[in-house]
This record gives structure tokens, sequence and C-alpha cells, in this order.
């Protein structure tokens, strides 16, 4: 199978300089997949179900995996998640909740909901930019996701 | 029982008397009847036979009427001498003048006709204590005369007095019969209302010297009748200030008002029994939490005679509930404001670690991208500055991870199981070993005893004082680890020995203090929270944690966890 139009990531993140950051580390690696980056759960949310500003968007596109932080602006990252899971169009979806936190109650609720993985975002920028790269790597390359029309 | 004369005499003396008195009025009374019946009886008899005597002597007398022979009629007379009663006696002729007489020889004055005579309707009177007898003499059918006796009652009175004699005498016994017989009843029913006067006596004096608690009576209405001690201290009334008053006098005016004291009779009187709480009011005007129970007293017909009513102050004891509850309000207050405290510890913590990490990322990241690629458009002094800022990062990095750990400690309750710890700590050695390939250490772990822990909180006990026996024996010559464990009263020790760098004895209280180091970053890498994460976790076993050590002289880290009930 091959893909004429790169598979898309959706990164979620309010804090301008994480985004950088982690378009920054997406672009040091052989990722050249096309990135998408809302600021806040609003956009995050019309990005996905293609309405508002991303009315234009064909809503049969889905992201390949959303990157979501869960401090977020408007609408939290937990409760994107929610309403991801809540749909019937995409609650098999792989979103990554990509956070500073750490809190045992984020964790839980974020698995709660259905979350696919929890990554912590490291500090360190060495670590940061690896872990970047192995998170696209594998659910971009390893991961097999159901094939939903 | 003052309706009694002789109330003031003993009640034997009393039963003695009744019965004495109640036999001498019937003997009294049926002697009288008796006497007065034949003082009557034997007054007509008397009366009678001397009538017959009379017709007798008339009889005899009529001949010498007829012949007006006076001197036989004064012999027929003569027949007198032989009832010695008969003071005088005369024949009398049809005109009622003296014909012939007769006298009994004591007397010495001539006989005098009592003026009424004749009598026309009766034959005798009594008179002036005589009986006067006054027999008409017949002759074929017309009256020729009288015959007239006068007669003393001697013979009465002396029978009359026989009488009185014996009934006296009669009386005398009885009397003593009456004493004698009811003297041994008498006696126990003294002795049994001694007895009854003796307890109530004590009754009395034990409500009466009860003086913690109100204890007295009521009428049916509800007015006191009687009062006691602790009724006088508890209330501040004396006796004869509430003596008949109406017992709503304690309580309030809002309880008067609304009818709770006769509301309580009612319910004491329909229900056997009320008991309530409430304030009273004292004669001062203060007032006082009293338990009052209210019984009613009934006669043995069921008639309701009054109640009895017992007050205690519990003053004390409401105020003490008081207290005590407004301790659990104040805790609780206390607890909700320390839950609040805590959600805004852990809000903190969470913004911590999200909003302090996310600008340390950038500081660190931007950094390192200058590193990378300006490195060429900067000198060597420019690109160590920006070393010192990456390492800062780090090391901020390290503080924040530290404090949230320990803050998460505190949040995280203990779930005890028996851990092998021998098995724990090789399995630390091994990771540690693993990270520091080349390490020569001469290890010594000895069989450690079972503890009871949380498995995850004593593993990390557990790391905290391998890695930092490993981190400071990191310059040591021949370093050497030991790990062991004792038993001591009641808990379980466990150490950890290094001949690393030690630490001055004089700064041992500092050890487990957070953020505490006794090493320069330099010299030794770390935030100065493993310590006091350690005895944060130890704290929370109830165990203990101490440390002995001395400079260049190596360390030795001890914790102690409570013995299980089965071990």
């Amino acid at each position: 199978m091959t893909t004429t139009q790169p598979a898309e990531i959706l990164l979620v993140e309010d804090n301008p300089d994480d985004a950088e950051l982690t378009l920054n580390a997406f672009q040091r690696s052989v990722l050249k997949n096309q990135i998408h980056h809302v600021k806040d759960g609003v956009e995050a949310l019309e990005f996905i179900f293609a309405t508002g500003k991303y009315a234009s968007r064909a809503a049969d596109a889905p992201p390949r995996v959303i990157l979501l932080d869960l401090k977020l602006p408007k609408i939290t990252g937990l409760e994107v998640l929610r309403r991801i899971r809540a749909d019937e169009r995409t609650k098999l979806l792989p979103v990554v909740v990509l956070t500073s936190s750490r809190e045992e109650r984020d964790v839980i609720e974020s698995y709660k909901l259905g979350v696919n993985s929890y990554i912590v975002k490291p500090v360190d920028f060495a670590k940061f930019t690896e872990s970047i790269t192995k998170l696209g790597e594998y659910w971009l390359f390893l991961n097999e996701v159901p094939f939903v029309t | 029982m003052d309706f009694f004369p002789f109330s003031d005499l003993s009640i034997h003396r009393k039963l003695i008397r009744i019965s004495q008195i109640s036999s001498a009025v019937a003997l009294l009374l049926s002697c009288s009847v008796f006497v007065s019946y034949d003082w009557f009886t034997s007054r007509h008899s008397l009366a009678q036979s001397l009538l017959v005597n009379g017709d007798i002597v008339g009889y005899n007398s009529t001949s010498a009427l007829i012949f007006n022979d006076a001197s036989s009629a004064t012999e027929t007379l003569k027949a007198f001498q032989s009832r010695i009663n008969i003071i005088s006696a005369a024949i009398l002729n049809a005109k009622g003048q003296l014909f012939a007489s007769y006298q009994r020889s004591d007397q010495t004055h001539p006989i005098v006709l009592p003026s009424d005579f004749p009598y026309h309707d009766k034959k005798y009177q009594f008179s002036n204590g005589f009986l006067f007898i006054y027999d008409p003499i017949l002759s074929e059918g017309t009256v020729i005369g009288y015959v007239y006796i006068q007669s003393d009652l001697q013979t009465i009175h002396s029978r009359l007095e026989r009488y009185l004699v014996i009934a006296l005498g009669i009386l005398l016994i009885s009397f003593m019969g009456a004493a004698l017989i009811t003297a041994p009843l008498a006696q126990r029913i003294s002795r049994l209302e001694e007895a009854l006067q003796e307890s109530e006596e004590r009754l009395r004096l034990m409500i009466e010297s009860v003086t913690d608690y109100a204890v007295y009576m009521l009428s049916p209405t509800g007015h006191i009748a009687s009062w006691n001690k602790g009724a006088e201290r508890l209330k501040g009334y004396n006796v004869d200030e509430v003596l008949g008053h109406h017992f709503s006098k304690f309580y309030s005016s809002e309880d008067q008002v609304n009818k709770k004291p006769e509301k309580e009779l009612e319910i004491a009187s329909t229900q056997g029994r009320v008991e309530e709480e409430g304030w009273r009011i004292r004669k001062d005007g203060s007032r006082f939490w009293a338990n009052t129970i209210i019984t009613p007293i009934r006669d043995k017909n069921g008639r309701l005679r009054g109640f009895s009513k017992v007050t205690r102050d519990m003053t004390e004891r409401k105020q003490a509930e008081e207290n005590s509850r407004l301790l659990t309000e104040n805790l609780l207050k206390q607890t909700e404001q320390l839950k609040i405290a805590n959600k805004e510890l852990e809000s903190f913590s969470y913004s911590v670690s999200h909003d302090l990490r996310a600008p340390l990322r950038a500081i660190d990241g931007f950094s390192k991208r200058i590193i990378e690629e300006y490195a060429s458009k900067m000198d060597d002094e420019g690109r160590r500055l920006l070393n010192v800022i990456t390492r800062n990062t780090r090391q901020m990095n390290e503080l924040i991870e530290g404090l949230l750990s320990f803050s998460r400690l505190a949040r995280q309750e203990p779930n005890l199981k028996p851990l092998d710890m021998s098995r724990i700590v090789r399995s630390i050695i091994d990771d540690l070993l693993a990270s520091e390939p080349g390490r020569i250490l001469d290890l010594t772990l000895k069989p450690l005893a079972f503890g009871n822990g949380d498995p995850l909180l004593i593993k990390q006990v557990w790391v905290n004082l391998l890695s930092n026996a490993f981190k400071f024996t990191r310059h040591t010559a021949k370093p050497s680890i030991e790990v062991g464990s004792f038993a001591k009263e009641g808990e379980i020790v466990y150490y950890v020995k290094d001949n690393g760098a030690g630490f001055d004895m004089a700064y041992a209280d500092k050890l487990f203090g957070i953020f505490q180091r006794l090493h320069s970053t330099n010299e030794f890498e770390g935030t100065g929270i493993g310590l006091a994460n350690i005895h944060r976790i130890i704290a929370r076993h109830h165990g203990r944690v101490w440390a002995e050590g001395k400079i260049n002289g190596g360390a030795t880290f001890y914790f102690s966890l409570p013995k299980g009930e089965n071990e």
C-alpha cells in the first residue's frame, strides 16, 4: 500500500515553546509526515470532527494519531479525549497523551477514558527529542490500526 | 391520730386504754340497764308485796272497823313488825281519819300522814325516798277504811349497793382482763409501729439528707408538699418559701407559657412516669440543666394522691456534652480545613509538575538548540555558559521531581504486605551494578528478615539507601557495602553499611530533612530528597530511621519496621 498523502499527526498543545520543540523534534527525525498543530481543545475537536474553521476538511480522513496535552485552555485534554471516544467515527482513533504531568490521577483518568498511551514529556531536550522520535516511529510505522471506513 | 385525747401516749398504752374503755363502757351500759330495770321491778314488787300485806291487814281489820274496835286493829297492825322496812302503818276510817297505828320501834315522832292523802287513782306512791301505800278496805263493795303504810327503800338501796359493788368488781376484772389480753397484742403492734416509725424516720432522713438530688412531693394539682436538702441546695429555696407553691415556678417563663409543667403531670399520671431534661430556674434566677423524673403516687384504690419528683443537676454533664460537641465541631472544621489545605497542596504539586516543568523544558530545549545549531558562531566561553544553563535546568528538574515524589508520599496510604527483603535488595543491587559496569565492590548481603510494608514504598527506601551507598563509596579505595537485619524489641531493624565518605555526626539530625545535603553537588550528585523520603515512608510504617557515621569513615543507615502480630 502506497500513500501519496503523508499520514497526519495532530498535535494538541497550548504551549508554543513545547509545540515548537515537538515540531523541531519531528523535523530532526526521519518522519516527514504532515503534522498539524492546534492550540486548544476546541480547535482540536473542530479539526477532528471537521467542523468550524475545519469544516472544509474531509471528515473521513482522520489523523493517524493524536498527541494530546492535558492542560489546555477552553476544553481540557481529558474532555477532548472523552469526546473522541464517545464518537462512533473516532472512538478507535489512537490518542497519545503527551503531558508534563505524571500525576497518578491524570494517568488513571486518561486510561479510563481509553487513551492508547501516556507519555510524560522529559525536561531534558535530548531525551525529549528521543521520546518524540520513538513515539512517531511507533505509532506511524510499528503500530497497526483497525481499518475504519 | 390527733383526734385521740391521749395522742401523746405510746400506741401500746393507747391500745390498752382503748380496750379498757370499750369494755367499761359496755359493762356500764349493761349494768345501768340491769340496775335500772331491777330498780323499777324491785320497787314495783315491793309495792305489790306491801299491798298484799295491806290487803291482809285490811281484811283482818274489817270487823274492828265495823265494831270500832281500835285496839284489835292496833293488834292486827303489829303483824307489820315482821317487815322491818315498814316505818309506820295505820288503819284509817272511811273519812281518812286515823283509827289505829303502828310505828317501828326506832320511830319517836307520831305519824304524820302525807298531805296529798288519800289518793284517788292509785294505791301507792314513791316520794321523798319512801313508799307510801294507801290500800282501801272493802266490805261488801263499800270502802269502810284504808290501810296506810310508809315503808323505807332500804332493801332496794342495799340491793343496788350490792349490784354496784358487783358491777365495779366486774369492771375491775374486765379492766385487768382487757389489759392482760391486749398487752401482748399491743406490744406486738407497738413493736410494729416502732419499726414502722423507725423505717419511716430512716427513709425521711435519707431523703432529707440526699443533697445531690432534689426529692420532693407534689399534690395532685402540682403544689409542693415536701422538700429535702437536695431540693434546697439545687433550687435555692428553703422549705418555707416553696411549701404549697406550684412547682411550675422552677420552670422558665417560656415553659410556663407552654404549660410544660402541667403537661408533664398529665403524662406522668396517664403513663405512670415521665422523665425529661431541660433548663430550670433557681431562686437567684440562674439556670441549671435538670434531669427530672415524675412518678404519680396512688392509693390502693388507684386514686391519685400526688406525685414524687426527683430532680438531678446535670449541668456539668450537659456542659461536658456541649464541650465535646464543640470540640467535635472544631475538629470537623479543622479536618475540613486540613482537607482543603491538602487539596491546595495537591493542586500546587500538580501545577508545579506541569507548569514549572514546561518553562524548564523550553530553557533546556532552546539552549541545546543554540549549542547544536549555533555552536560554530560561539567561542568556548559561550558554550560553557550555555552548558551551565542546561546543567542547572537538569538540577532543577530533579528538585521538582523530588518535591513531587515527597508530596505524593504524604497522600499515599501504605498497603502492608509481608516482604521478602533479601529478594528486593538483591534485585536492586543487580540493577545498580548493571548501571555501573566495571564497579568493583565488596558486597556482603546477610540473610534479611521478612518485614511488613508497602512493596513499592519499601523498595524505594532500599533503592535510596543502596544507591547512596554506591554513590558515596565511589571515591573509596576498597569500597565495601554490607546489608543486614536484626530483631529488637518489637521491631526489625535493617541496615546498610558502607565505608564511603561518611558524615559528621554533628549533622546527623539534618540528614533526614528535605533538601538537606552534607556534600556538595560537585562531590556527590543529589537533591537531598532521598533520605527525607525514607524518613517519611518509614514514619508512615510506624518505624524509625537513624544513621551513624564519621567523615571518611563510612556510614550506616538504619530503618526499623514494627513486627507484625504473626511474628
